[in-house]
């Protein structure tokens, strides 16, 4: 029975892994294999084997890492961000309340929008002649004069994060609101009933409870705030300061033509993204251990 | 009509062994109850007459067919859980055709089964009702329909009626005793519910730790428990145990001195009390087992026994009789039970105590019993 | 529950108003940019002085941008059936049926769902320019699926686990196939969880970027994102920017609708996922 249970198993698994592993694990072994040759775009099977050489380049490129260091500071500035402000959204909702369908369809708006189009949005709104956000902040009296929101370099990557912030933390709070609510409600039933006072409440009740929840939402956004592509591909004029991992690789896989230089770039990205995975999958599962 | 026959059965998940050697023969239309404390492997047991686990050692029979690799639908059995598992999507009626649908019964046949199902189960007004909109009594029903419309075998019960209420526990256990009278087909039924297990059984199967403790009648188990576990797990309330030290072996009789000072002559032939091998010595501990309607306060009888004083520390008035629970100088407690006519106790009163010698169970210091002809004649009082 | 004061409930209200004008500002910004004729776009006013329709009627009457959304649409459909028929057997298997690899292959879908899209993007080429597919429609399918199928069987995988094991045990014993439990039992419980994983998968669908920026050349190809990402006016700095909004708009609305009516089983989806994982 147990022979015929696994081949049953089998079966069904089999056309979902069959594709899973001809459109994910193929090209992905491909792009590692690229990654070692001088393919060109218009003759990939033509390519020639040069070890290192690739690798090499990248590492000697300053452009390179610049966007390192942009994928990783963004990411930084973002996701606490995010996960702070979302935490807060989530706790401050937490109770029920007339209109809150409503409000979570609202929020859920930014995240369901396609992020070409809430950049496209943004970028109107955040236009230096035209844009309504300078209009108001100069009438209002913070700004004395309009700001070049993603025009100069320097503001159009934290115009970015803005950006990201706008569309991710309702997301975060939703996600967090419904992990607060799948909480065990005595536990909080008890503590107000002992008079616990509501600020130990949330530290020594709330908090460990929701880690879980806490640490796979982070990790997830973490991993998507490496990859970003869209909003930067968009709000910024592709320039070096706001260049992302992901916007590097696909310029030189894709506009220069460079499959061999960009899929180094890419195979780099993905083992710094596997890097952070496995390293706050280590770090959760530390702090699960001590509670036990 | 069928026999099943479990042979040095086994199962183990990973490294946790459930299920450790179990030999055990049923047959007839016996009605089996298999009973012991949460853990104690007979949900198990059940899943593995079913099919729905494999023995990882040992065979499983049904009618003298090892079926260890034979899928649950090829073994004529029919099971009803704890939750009941209808099926949320379909009505009453689907719910209790979906196995004759399978199994490719012509539509009448199907229809007049069905209906047929539901008259005895009282559910013929519900057949076109789905699970959610059904009392948990109702959805008892449903559950034990789709199980006989299959004319099964073998009936498997797997705790039913846990997760009703105490009154409808009471009413459902009747139903059951009925349908048992009426279906004729050996039935396997499992529950943690002594009081269940006493009302429905032929056969009562004592497990723990995954082995089987006793296996007999309801009153035999009641009557003749072959160790301190099944004395304390069938009866409510619960038997009273009391430590003593044998004081004197003689040839009709065994004297017992307890912690608190009493003595007991027990009556007991050489060859009862030689039948444990070795042999009880003098000073060794043993365990004296009462259960509390055999605790009698008439101090006054000439019956033997022994007479214990203490204070009243707990009465529960159950209306038709009242447990109370008498604390000894030594700290031990006894428990009997009063009649509604007896005067009730008050708390802390002094009382004295006649436990009843010719009723006594004994058990050896290892927890196995000592068993004696002369407490079966004072079982009918 | 005590009542709470007044003043309280007035400050919650404020800060459910805030948090809602904060999400939907931009997108009514975008539809009253798109109202606003000609010049009168670059004025701030919050409400276009004269509404017209100007903007939608020369989207819309552009060829390239309904066959695009055309595009938008056939992909995104096609791609969640063919991921949901994908992951439908699969995470039945891997919910209910206990067999060796199981967690190897949670793990491995797992991890695929967490990778960067670049790192597949040379050999997702060579695999589509293999099929001859470059600048066609199931160029896009093709590649999408390496992002919905781990998403839905992964997200069915938690789904399915939620149904009480005795239901299916009922129906093995009443002899059913696991095929037949999946059919008759599974799917007809799950239909909402599918819904939900369904739509979720449109809205990835719907809203990638990057393969189809890649894998597409002309108009006859493009989806919607793309398209609007090439909207451009004469140069640089003279963006159609009344335009854009109105696509803007366009291309939002489906999803705000969904998202309106199937907010609940939005996040439910969400959290089945993520909560467990």
């Amino acid at each position: 029975m147990s022979w015929s249970r696994e081949k049953t198993a089998w079966a069904f698994v089999a056309p979902c892994l069959f594709v899973l592993l001809s459109v994910a694990a193929w090209p992905l072994l491909r792009t590692i294999f690229l990654s070692f040759t001088d393919a060109q775009l218009e003759h990939m099977s033509g390519a020639k084997f040069i070890y290192w050489e690739n690798f090499k380049a990248l590492f000697s490129d300053k452009d390179w890492k610049q966007s390192v260091y942009n994928t990783l500071l963004f990411a930084a500035c973002s996701v606490p961000c995010e996960t702070l402000l979302g935490l807060f959204v989530a706790l401050a909702l937490h109770k029920p309340f007339k209109g809150r369908g409503l409000l979570r369809a609202a929020v859920l708006v930014p995240w369901a929008i396609p992020t070409i189009v809430s950049a496209r949005m943004w970028g109107w709104m955040l236009h230096d002649v035209y844009g309504i956000l300078n209009e108001l902040l100069v009438r209002v009296g913070i700004l004395s004069a309009p700001l070049p929101w993603t025009a100069s370099p320097e503001l159009s990557f934290w115009t970015i994060v803005m950006v990201d912030v706008w569309k991710t933390t309702p997301f975060m709070a939703l996600l967090l609101l419904a992990g607060l609510q799948s909480l065990p409600q005595d536990c909080f039933e008890a503590a107000l009933v002992d008079g616990v006072s509501k600020k130990r409440i949330f530290f020594r009740i709330t908090l460990p409870l929701l880690r879980p929840t806490l640490i796979v939402t982070l990790i997830f956004r973490t991993l998507e705030a490496l990859r970003i592509f869209d909003l930067v591909y968009i709000l910024s004029n592709g320039g070096p300061k706001t260049m992302t991992m992901s916007v590097y690789a696909r310029r030189y896989l894709v506009d220069y033509a460079n499959v061999g230089y960009g899929s180094a770039a890419a195979v780099c990205l993905s083992l710094i993204v596997a890097l952070i995975t496995i390293l706050y999958i280590n770090v959760g599962r530390h702090r699960i251990l001590e509670e036990r | 009509m069928s026999t099943i026959a479990l042979k040095n059965v086994t199962k183990s998940f990973r490294d946790h062994q459930i299920i450790s050697g179990i030999d055990l023969e049923l047959s007839g239309n016996a009605c089996t109850v298999l009973v012991g404390p949460s853990g104690c492997g007979k949900s198990t047991l059940l899943r593995l007459i079913c099919g729905l686990e494999e023995p990882t050692t040992g065979e499983v029979h049904i009618d003298g067919r090892c079926v260890n690799t034979l899928p649950p639908v090829e073994r004529g059995i029919a099971m009803v859980f704890q939750s009941y598992a209808l099926y949320p999507h379909m009505t009453v009626f689907d719910n209790m055709a979906f196995a004759l649908k399978i199994s490719g019964c012509s539509k009448t046949d199907i229809a007049q089964r069905v209906h047929k199902a539901a008259k005895t189960l009282n559910v013929e007004h519900l057949l076109d009702r789905k699970p959610k909109e059904l009392s948990g009594g109702q959805r008892q029903r449903v559950a034990i329909g789709r199980a006989i419309v299959r004319h099964p075998k073998i009936f498997l019960f797997d705790e039913p009626l846990s997760n009703l209420d105490a009154a409808l526990r009471v009413k459902m256990r009747h139903e059951l005793a009925r349908l048992k009278a009426e279906l004729k087909t050996t039935m396997i039924y499992v529950t943690h519910d002594q009081s269940e297990a006493m009302t429905l059984a032929d056969t009562i199967v004592v497990m723990r730790d995954g082995r089987i403790e006793q296996a007999g009648t309801p009153l035999s188990l009641y009557h003749h428990p072959e160790n301190l576990f099944v004395a304390g797990f069938i009866g409510s309330p619960t038997m009273n145990f009391l430590k003593a030290i044998v004081e004197k072996i003689q040839s009709q009789y065994l004297v017992l001195r307890f912690d608190s000072g009493e003595t007991l002559s027990i009556p007991i032939t050489r060859a009862e009390l030689s039948a444990r091998k070795p042999s009880l010595s003098l000073g060794e501990t043993i365990t004296v087992g009462i259960r509390p309607e055999d605790i009698k306060e008439e101090v006054s009888s000439t019956e033997d026994g022994a007479i214990f004083s203490g204070k009243v520390s707990l009465v529960e008035n159950l209306g038709n009789e009242t447990h109370v629970w008498v604390t000894l100088p030594g700290g031990a407690t006894l428990n009997l039970r009063q009649a509604k006519k007896d005067v009730p106790h008050a708390l802390g009163q002094e009382v004295a105590l006649l436990v009843r010698a010719a009723r006594c169970h004994i058990f050896d210091p290892q927890g196995k019993a000592i068993q004696r002809t002369q407490k079966e004649a004072a079982c009918s009082p | 529950m005590a009542r709470s004061s007044p003043l309280r409930r007035l400050g919650f209200g404020l800060f459910c108003s805030i948090i809602v004008v904060l999400c939907l500002f931009p997108f009514y910004w975008a539809m009253v940019s798109s109202l606003k004729s000609g010049t009168e776009i670059f004025a701030t006013d919050l409400w276009p002085k004269a509404l017209t329709f100007q903007n939608y009627g020369t989207i819309l009457q552009d060829a390239s941008f309904g066959r695009s959304f055309l595009n938008s649409t056939l992909v995104a459909l096609s791609t969640v059936g063919m991921a949901l028929l994908l992951s439908i057997t699969a995470s039945f298997a891997l919910a209910r049926i206990p067999f060796r690899g199981r967690k190897r292959i949670l793990l491995a879908i797992l991890s695929v769902t967490m990778f960067p899209q670049v790192a597949v993007l040379s050999g997702m080429f060579e695999l589509v320019r293999f099929f001859g597919l470059y600048n066609h429609c199931s160029a896009l399918i093709l590649s999408y699926m390496t992002i919905t199928v781990p998403f839905t069987a992964w997200t069915l995988t938690n789904f399915m686990r939620e149904i009480p094991k005795e239901l299916e045990e009922a129906a093995i014993i009443d002899g059913a196939s696991y095929l037949t439990i999946l059919v008759k039992i599974f799917l007809p419980i799950l239909s909402p969880a599918l819904v939900t994983t369904g739509l979720l998968a449109f809205i990835a669908a719907w809203n990638e970027f990057l393969f189809a920026l890649t894998f597409t050349l002309t108009n006859q190809a493009r989806t919607v994102p793309v398209a609007i990402s090439l909207l451009s006016g004469a140069s640089q700095h003279e963006l159609p920017w009344g335009n854009i909004m109105a696509a803007s708009v366009l291309v939002t609305l489906p999803l705000v609708v969904l998202v309106v009516i199937f907010q609940r089983r939005i996040i439910s989806g969400l959290t089945v996922g993520a909560v467990k994982g």
